[in-house]
């Protein structure tokens, strides 16, 4: 559970990061809410699905992090102890930037967190990324997620 | 054991550290170093060394003694891979297929010299791991997919191991073929494994520049033999070749989800 609650915060982490808010991520890690096995989220008015989870799964919501965007809160489907699916709870909306962020920058960040994830490794090679491309790189969530 | 995960932005990409954090003033010195080599051999930097020595302003002997070392090796490397590895592949000076393997080899050694026994370096994709992982055993050092951005391709396991990969999105730019002055064509990615990092960089810039079919004959007809060196390349149509004793941990998962 203590990966999960790590990934949990990293992919935080990592949002708050895109958003170019670095330095005012909290210096306590996002605390989770815990959930038992089985039982879902409650509350929240969440619209992200824990209604179709696969048997044996449970969510795990992350805290909401506050960016100068609005609050961000993601949710991880956990299976035997690997996050096998993201929700996206809560995001900023209602600028083209934040558009941006919804449509591209969230599903990017959670493929590959989980992808990082799946594989366990400690690092990635592949064809040079730039400084700018980093951040969606998986190299960055695996130094995120360790 | 904390350990310590530095992300630094220099050479025009990012350089992860994973090392023990007991030896964090040897990150700090290794940073340094690679912003010291960013400044001498950019060749986005119109008043590094590099750039002016291209132009003609400087002649070797003028320049840091480092640019010297370099400029030897790389012609070495161009001898040992029958000119597909070039310094002047698009023209102009420029040593990027080799320094930042080196750069990132350099900054490991620092790590090391200081008391590492075991860490990793990501210099932006070109990975040297030394020691054993954190976990006990091999590193796992990921190979990304270049057709399924966010997913691997294969995992490399071992100590002591360097990994570059060269393909068609580094930097937005192409590989050139140094004979033709024309764009590597037929490969997404290839990837060198080996025990030293700046060598692998120039190997796999090399065999990228070979194009495909021809990059798989690179250990016979193109004069490259290439000792201790392992390859993995990945066409422009999915398919992958390797040497026979790359050291892959396992063939690709699943796209996750």
């Amino acid at each position: 559970m203590r990966r999960v609650i790590l990934a949990v915060t990293g992919t935080i982490a990592g949002l708050v990061a895109l958003l170019g808010f670095r330095s005012h991520v909290p210096s306590a890690a996002p605390l989770v809410s815990g959930t038992s096995p089985g039982t879902g989220t409650a509350g929240s008015g969440a619209s992200a699905s824990a209604s179709a989870l696969p048997a044996g799964a449970h969510t795990v919501d992350g805290a909401a992090a506050n960016t100068v965007y609005g609050p961000v809160q993601v949710q991880v489907v956990v299976r035997d102890d690997k996050i096998t699916g993201v929700n996206i709870l809560e995001q900023p909306h209602g600028t083209v930037n934040d558009l941006q962020i919804g449509q591209f920058a969230f599903p990017k960040l959670i493929s590959e967190t989980l992808a990082a994830q799946n594989a366990h490794v400690d690092a990635v090679s592949g064809a040079s990324y730039t400084s700018a491309g980093y951040i969606t790189s998986l190299q960055s969530a695996v130094d995120k997620g360790a | 054991m904390v350990r310590l995960r530095h992300a630094e932005p220099v050479m025009g990409t990012v350089v992860s550290f994973d090392v023990d954090s007991a030896f964090a003033a040897a990150v700090s010195a290794a940073v340094r170093w690679l912003h010291w080599v960013d400044g001498t051999f950019s060749t986005f930097r119109a008043d590094s060394e590099i750039s002016r020595l291209g132009r003609g302003e400087l002649a070797v002997g003028q320049c840091s003694p480092e640019v010297g070392e370099v400029l030897t090796a790389c012609a070495a490397l161009t001898a040992q891979t029958s000119g597909y590895f070039s310094v002047r592949a698009g023209g102009s000076l420029d040593p990027s297929g080799y320094v930042k393997g080196w750069a990132v080899e350099r900054a490991a050694a620092m790590l090391t010299s200081a008391g590492s026994p075991a860490h990793c370096v990501n210099g932006g994709g070109d990975v040297r791991c030394t020691g054993s992982s954190p976990r006990g055993g091999d590193w796992r050092i990921g190979v990304a997919d270049p057709l399924h951005p966010g997913t691997l391709a294969l995992t490399v396991e071992g100590s002591d191991l360097a990994v570059a990969t060269s393909g068609i999105a580094e930097r937005g730019r192409h590989v050139l073929d140094p004979h033709t002055g024309l764009a590597s064509q037929g490969l997404l990615s290839v990837t060198v494994t080996g025990p030293d990092l700046a060598a692998a960089d120039a190997y796999a810039t090399a065999v990228f520049a070979m194009g495909y079919p021809g990059a798989m004959g690179c250990r016979g007809e193109h004069g490259w033999s290439g000792a201790g060196y392992e390859v993995f390349g990945i066409t422009a149509d999915g398919g992958t070749w390797q040497t026979p004793d790359f050291p892959a941990a396992r063939a690709a998962q699943g796209r996750p989800g």
